[in-house]
């Protein structure tokens, strides 16, 4: 999550409202889903690092981020790679494990690219994320909500969710360094004994969680949270001669993009148009 | 013109348990008045906060009599948000108060909730942070803030919401003493300013002396005294059964001439004692109390230019090249404001952290080599907050969980818990809910925990925080206990009287370098570099500076060593 956070700077991205980004979010959604295609995707994908490239996005914040999606992607093209129903161009065997005609320890070219491809569509998805929070601060964020007509209520349970995660992350931190300052030898245990240890974490952690919940309320009450009076927001949402821009060339890119999947084209190879 | 703004009409109060927390009180603040209410932990101060901010009946309940009216309007008859229009309530922990991702957004908040129009809300907004010295950091994060200034940005957020009252639970507790005074300096300006009226609960009692119009001690729910911090502060006796501290110059006066009104200030302690040395009533005598070596014992922890850097964007530095030895039998207090490194040098210790650079030899051995479990039983490090240590149903297996992990035999386990109760004072409540117990125990109990587990070195990461006066000084004296068993024990915390008073050496931090080191005396006597390292010696040892041309010896940090090297007449 840290590394999602909002990076304060001065970019044409950094200036754009919420909105408009979150425009790009469901644009996103509407591609991979539309437009299943390598070359498709690969050039939204190609769209999204260029809005990265604009909003000055550093690889490096990234870290956590690009190890789960490579994880993600060795496990895609490796559960398909050997799973795929229409996988017949054997690229190497592990051995033989027969299920009906298929060998499910041969490992195909069409599971290969079938993986690859439906990680493309994750991959659309999941890289606009950091142009929405690594740009936007969670105030206009919560103000953009506000003005779409979300009860603030919800947006509230968001907002305070979103900053109270590292203090959940930091709390199970501490009760892990504990555990360990009471000689319980977590650093050299096998994984499936660390599994079990958990629950005696999660006590501290729920406890901990009940108490700030109660501190919260407080805090939230106190300041006038709840009031019947109609709620002022501070953060302004209206819309720039940039944002017009930004809108007009997502909506461009999306049509596109749809349109071609639509009129049948395909970069698909042959092999797996059976699908 | 001054108008009562607080009214609390025969006020006592049960919580649903049926513990009684506030037994008729009586109490009325007038417009621009700053009232500290102080006593032991328990004794009923943030009850009475939760009652004044409405708190009590709207989100917690318990049996109430009596009647509270503040700012008009009467608790029992109005909701929170309407009472928070005028009375602002800032609670001690920041970290749960803080909502919004950045500090504009922080102090607009309650504002917004009112409906307030955007340009008042930012007018309100940019007069609340300068009312705390927080104008330019408006766009950051408020976890970038340090303790200080979010405890300032708490503040704000109530102040913006143009409050005609304060009410402040213990608003200083977990601030070192640069934060402490900011906060402080900060309601004096709202005073100054704009008529502002503070009640705040607190144990601090040498700061009260120069910033409260008045002071309440509660005891067991009830008013016990009130008057001004000179007419409370006399009252040693009193505050001494209270629970609450005297302030060092106020006792030392009380215990030289307990028939004359006690001085509370430095010039005026000094106006005492020049007195009654004149008139040869004292008698300056050099006394040997204080050390000024060090043991030459065998060396337990070493540390050899380490620095330790935080990742991060941009990365922090919290510890560099600091090089020391921590010897054996050695008693070690480690000082420092919020953020000097302390805590990332113990944990450096442990191996939680590990080095950026340098080396740290335990027993001579490098400890990049062991496992925090393994370096765990042989040296035990009680971190900050107890309620990230507690882990199991009751306080007997909580002390065996450490004990279980050493696989050690089941006849040594029930001898070594049994003893380590005993020794922290919870043998009793062996089978009690380790949350079920107060934080001063809770603490106790971490405390009894690790030194099951016999390690060679005890560390204290901060153990006085919140901890009234006696809780203090109880934690304390079970470090000294366990150092004349012993151990080997290091000490950190913001308590200059607690270490001038318990620890044989001090170590003074300051931007993650080590500016002081050696016998504690020699250490408080620097007082031009103490002040580099924004810490504020102890009155006493500042009273000493002031009587060095008098004949006093030099290098005293407590009342006792005061009194003795002030020989009474036939004493």
């Amino acid at each position: 999550m840290a590394s999602l956070e909002y990076v304060r700077k001065e970019t044409p991205i950094h200036g754009l409202q919420a909105i408009t980004k979150m425009l790009l979010v469901l644009a996103s959604f509407a591609v991979s889903f539309f437009a299943l295609d390598f070359l498709l995707l690969g050039l939204w994908i190609a769209f999204l690092i260029c809005w990265w490239v604009l909003a000055g996005i550093e690889i490096r914040r990234l870290g956590v981020i690009l190890k789960v999606l490579l994880g993600t992607y060795l496990f895609f093209v490796l559960l398909q790679g050997f799973t795929y129903r229409f996988g017949n161009t054997e690229l190497f065997r592990l051995g033989v494990l027969m299920v009906g005609s298929r060998n499910y320890a041969a490992y195909t070219l069409e599971g290969f690219l079938f993986g690859t491809l439906v990680f493309m569509r994750v991959l659309a998805v999941v890289f606009t994320l950091p142009i929405l929070t690594m740009t936007t601060p969670m105030t206009k964020i919560a103000a953009t909500l506000g003005k779409l007509k979300v009860p603030y209520q919800f947006i509230m349970i968001f907002v305070t969710g979103i900053r109270f995660v590292p203090l959940v992350f930091q709390t199970w931190t501490n009760v892990l360094q504990a555990q360990k300052l009471r000689g319980r030898d977590i650093d050299k245990m096998p994984f499936y004994r660390k599994a079990t240890i958990y629950t005696s974490v999660l006590t501290p952690v729920l406890l901990y969680l009940l108490k700030l919940s109660q501190t919260l309320q407080t805090a939230l009450e106190c300041r006038a949270f709840g009031s019947p009076t109609a709620r002022t927001y501070v953060e302004e949402a209206k819309l720039r001669f940039r944002d017009y821009v930004a809108i007009a060339t997502i909506l461009l890119v999306t049509v596109s993009l749809v349109a071609l999947k639509a009129t049948g084209y395909s970069s698909i190879p042959y092999i797996l148009r059976v699908t | 013109m001054n108008d009562s703004i607080v009214d609390v009409q025969d006020l006592s109060f049960a919580y649903p348990d049926g513990a009684k927390a506030l037994v008729k009180i009586n109490l009325k603040v007038t417009r621009g008045e700053i009232v500290a209410v102080m006593g032991r932990n328990g004794a009923g101060k943030t009850t009475l906060c939760h009652h004044l901010t409405g708190v009590i009946p709207n989100i917690y309940q318990g049996t109430t009599e009596g009647r509270v009216v503040v700012v008009g309007m009467d608790v029992y008859e109005h909701p929170v948000y309407e009472l928070a229009q005028k009375i602002s309530f800032v609670t001690q922990d920041p970290e749960g108060q803080l909502i919004n991702p950045d500090v504009l957004m922080e102090v607009a908040f309650g504002s917004e909730n009112l409906g307030v129009p955007r340009e008042e809300i930012m007018r309100r907004a940019k007069w609340a942070l300068e009312a705390v010295g927080l104008q330019g950091l408006e766009s950051r994060s408020p976890s970038e803030l340090s303790g200080g200034q979010k405890q300032r940005l708490v503040l704000a957020a109530g102040l913006s919401m143009q409050p005609q009252l304060l009410v402040l639970d213990e608003p200083t507790s977990q601030l070192d003493p640069i934060g402490t005074t900011e906060v402080l300096n900060s309601l004096v300006d709202l005073k100054k300013k704009y008529n502002m009226t503070t009640i705040l609960t607190t144990h601090a009692s040498e700061e009260m002396l120069g910033f409260a119009d008045r002071v309440i001690v509660l005891s067991k729910g009830e008013v016990i005294s009130q008057g001004t911090p000179r007419e409370v502060f006399s009252q040693v006796e009193l505050l001494d059964k209270a629970g609450v501290q005297v302030p060092q110059i106020a006792l030392l006066g009380h215990r030289l001439a307990p028939s004359q009104p006690a001085p509370m200030t430095i010039a005026e302690g000094k106006k005492l004692v020049v007195d009654m040395i004149d008139r040869k009533i004292l008698h300056p005598r050099a006394i040997s109390k204080n050390r000024t070596s060090l043991p030459e014992g065998e060396v337990m922890l070493e540390c050899q230019d380490l620095t330790f850097t935080y990742p991060g964007f941009p990365p922090v530095t919290a510890l560099k090249n600091v090089s020391l030895q921590i010897r054996k039998g050695e008693m070690v207090g480690i000082i420092g404001q919020n953020g000097s490194g302390k805590t990332t040098l113990v944990k450096q210790f442990l191996n939680l952290l590990k080095p950026t650079g340098g080396r740290v030899l335990f027993e001579g051995k490098n400890i990049k080599d062991f496992t925090t479990g393994e370096l765990a039983s042989s040296i035990g490090l009680v971190l900050q907050n107890p309620d990230e240590q507690l882990f199991t149903i009751s306080c007997q297996k909580e002390v065996e969980f450490g004990l279980r992990n050493l696989k050690l035999p089941e006849a040594q386990i029930k001898s070594r818990t049994d003893e380590a109760l005993g020794f922290v004072g919870l043998s009793e409540q062996w089978d009690t809910f380790p949350f079920r117990l107060s934080f001063g125990d809770r603490r106790s109990l971490t405390v009894a925990a690790v030194i099951a587990m016999r390690p060679k070195v005890v560390i204290m990461d901060e153990p006085t925080t919140a901890q009234d006066y006696l809780g203090r000084h109880r934690i304390a004296k079970l470090a000294r206990k366990l150092n004349e068993v012993g151990h080997t024990v290091i000490m950190i915390t913001h308590d200059m009287n607690l270490i001038t008073q318990y620890a044989d050496r001090t170590v003074v931090m300051c931007n993650g370098e080590v500016l002081l080191d050696g016998p504690t005396a020699r250490v408080f006597s620097d007082l031009e570099t103490l002040k580099k390292a924004f810490i504020k010696p102890p009155s006493i040892a500042l009273l000493d500076k002031e009587l060095e041309s008098y004949g006093v010896p030099q290098g005293i940090l407590t009342v006792d060593s005061m009194i003795d090297s002030l020989r009474t007449e036939g004493g």
